[in-house]
């Protein structure tokens, strides 16, 4: 294809492109899709399921699903939303088949002893402050629910509501899950790297 | 577009450096098999309604015929025509 024809994709909006691939059947309209949301996808993969290999083929298969659910999709949400719902939902259930994990939250797992009420409130800077090596670590220490709602809440930007849109969980369940996952992480973090000020 | 005013913070930061290392084989995977899906659903649009046609004609007969009949008389040689 001729790149001032590619540099014309890429201006159109998700919606339109979407609209013109189910009328069209047309590849690029859905390669240009793929252009803007595959390295996200698998950014996301990869960070859920901590393996490049299985990353790569997680992004290859929720590409398939996307392209095969794509007149199913409903502008409720925004195109990007719908993606990563998919893509967080098919990380979760992975996990879940892989390591036979049924119950992936930080209370399921029945870690976090103490009651919400008696929690303070962990700061968000506590977390996006921290060095991103550091924040690396943690993650990989965190249950696959509580990654899936930090990343949510802090790289997509997703409101509570949106958030248990996702996972199918009502809003003061993700509210109670999320500072759940920061105090879970700062308690990670302590244990890795002790209590010493975080930079 | 997404993710136009995405956040700059240590979550961000972890995603765009995994971003980088999005293999590149896999658009041409999915190209493939966008492809396929393509062509397959073509086939299906332009030959599914006669394909589903014939197979009801071969099970049910023609609609427009009430079952089995004997050729007209024009049709048959003369030599098969009674007398």
């Amino acid at each position: 294809m001729p790149a001032t024809a590619i540099k014309k994709l890429s201006e159109y909006t998700d919606v339109e492109l979407i609209a013109l691939y189910l009328r069209s059947q047309n590849a690029d309209y859905f390669t240009t899709l793929y252009r803007r949301y595959a390295g996200k996808v698998f950014a996301k993969c990869f960070t859920m399921l901590a393996d490049e290999g299985q990353a790569r083929d997680a992004t290859q298969d929720i590409f398939i699903k996307v392209l095969l659910n794509l007149a199913r999709f409903t502008e409720l949400s925004t195109f990007s939303t719908w993606v990563y719902s998919i893509t967080y939902n098919y990380c979760i259930d992975l996990i879940r088949k892989k390591k036979k994990m049924p119950l992936i939250f930080t209370e399921d797992i029945g870690k976090v002893t103490r009651d919400t009420d008696d929690m303070d409130e962990v700061p968000d800077s506590v977390l996006l402050e921290m060095e991103h090596n550091r924040l690396e670590k943690v993650l990989e220490f965190l249950p696959p629910g509580d990654k899936a709602i930090l990343l949510m809440k802090y790289i997509d930007n997703m409101s509570i509501r949106d958030i248990g849109t996702v996972l199918n969980k009502t809003e003061s369940a993700i509210k109670m899950q999320l500072m759940r996952a920061k105090h879970k992480s700062q308690a990670i973090y302590e244990d890795l790297f002790g209590s010493e000020t975080q930079e | 577009m997404a993710d136009a005013k995405a956040p700059d913070n240590a979550f961000t930061r972890i995603q765009r450096g995994y971003e980088d290392r999005l293999p590149p084989e896999i658009e041409t995977h999915l190209t493939h098999q966008v492809g396929t899906f393509s062509v397959f659903s073509r086939v299906v649009e332009l030959y599914g309604p006669n394909a589903l046609d014939i197979a009801s004609r071969f099970i049910c007969g023609h609609p427009e015929c009430n079952g089995p009949q004997g050729a007209l008389e024009e049709d048959l040689p003369f030599w098969r025509i009674r007398p």
